[in-house]
């Protein structure tokens, strides 16, 4: 996915989990994938509860509900009809969502710091059509979560 | 269709709900639970054994741990299908090291519930198991 951030706007890749629109760095992505099946890990944590398979790896699966007030965790069971394989730094990880849209190439003067959303992981928020979304700031998510070791090192 | 690339082989215990295995070469017996007279044998942190469906076969399987200069056993209470499976390396899929526990690989399965691997020592840890055996 060529996504490559020009230095007057950002590339950023609009999600949904459940009722939550979220935008995360389109440069992060890796690959988008449809449904799969995740395997909970005895002793995970809530912030990464299990694994999925992905190109002969277990990736890590990333919730990000335990950050993001309202929102239910994914359950053991749940399937979700995208999976976004991301790259944030030397950790791969996997977000699981229900829906995804086209790339959007946002300009600077579009990001606002967060206002209208509440979300502690937002670095600015964005207007696009009547939706405010947060942007969610994937490498402070990691840092979070477990730095570097949170996902399978490439 | 046989397979070349290198493989490795598991115990695998399976009730069919949260299978998991362990590498066979670290196994050094099975015994019917009824049968067993040695130390009491512990569970997997996994759904307790002691809610599972009458009828289920429970048997201790002993583990041989890796510690330095000692000899240490673990008996582990499995119930369900034992069986060994030969499991091609490339499907034994190592967990990122911020999932990396007791269980330290996972293996999917076609059609199966995913398969668990435990890492007999630190599990061992987990269960808070002493570090050698006790004298004879």
């Amino acid at each position: 996915m060529s996504t490559r951030t020009e230095s007057h706007g950002r590339s950023l890749l609009p999600i949904q989990i459940q009722s939550n629109w979220l935008m995360i760095d389109a440069d992060c992505v890796r690959e988008v994938l449809g449904s799969r099946t995740w395997v909970p890990i005895p002793g995970a944590s809530v912030e990464v509860p299990g694994v999925i398979p992905w190109r002969g790896r277990a990736v890590a699966v990333l919730d990000l509900a335990p950050f993001l007030p309202g929102m239910a965790r994914i359950g053991a069971r749940e399937q979700r009809a995208r999976t976004v394989v991301l790259q944030v730094g030397d950790s791969l990880l996997a977000l699981l969502v229900d829906a995804a849209r086209e790339v959007q190439e946002i300009p600077n003067a579009q990001l606002r710091p967060p206002h209208a959303t509440h979300q502690p992981l937002a670095s600015f928020e964005v207007t696009l059509g009547e939706t405010v979304m947060p942007v969610i700031d994937l490498h402070a998510t990691v840092s979070r979560v477990g730095g570097a070791s949170a996902g399978e090192r490439t | 269709m046989t397979s070349t690339s290198p493989a490795r082989t598991f115990l695998v215990v399976d009730d069919g709900r949260s299978p998991w295995g362990i590498d066979a070469a670290s196994v050094t017996s099975i015994t019917d639970e009824r049968d067993w007279t040695g130390e009491p044998p512990r569970a997997l942190p996994l759904a307790p054994v002691d809610e599972r469906e009458d009828g289920e076969a429970r048997r201790v399987l002993v583990a041989h741990r890796h510690v330095s200069s000692a000899s240490a056993r673990l008996p582990l209470l499995g119930c369900g299908r034992f069986s060994v499976e030969l499991i091609p390396e490339s499907d034994v899929l190592v967990l990122p090291p911020i999932l990396r526990g007791w269980v330290s690989h996972v293996v999917f399965r076609e059609g199966r519930p995913p398969l668990l691997i435990v890492d007999v020592d630190a599990l061992a840890a987990r269960l808070g198991a002493p570090s050698e055996d006790a004298p004879s």
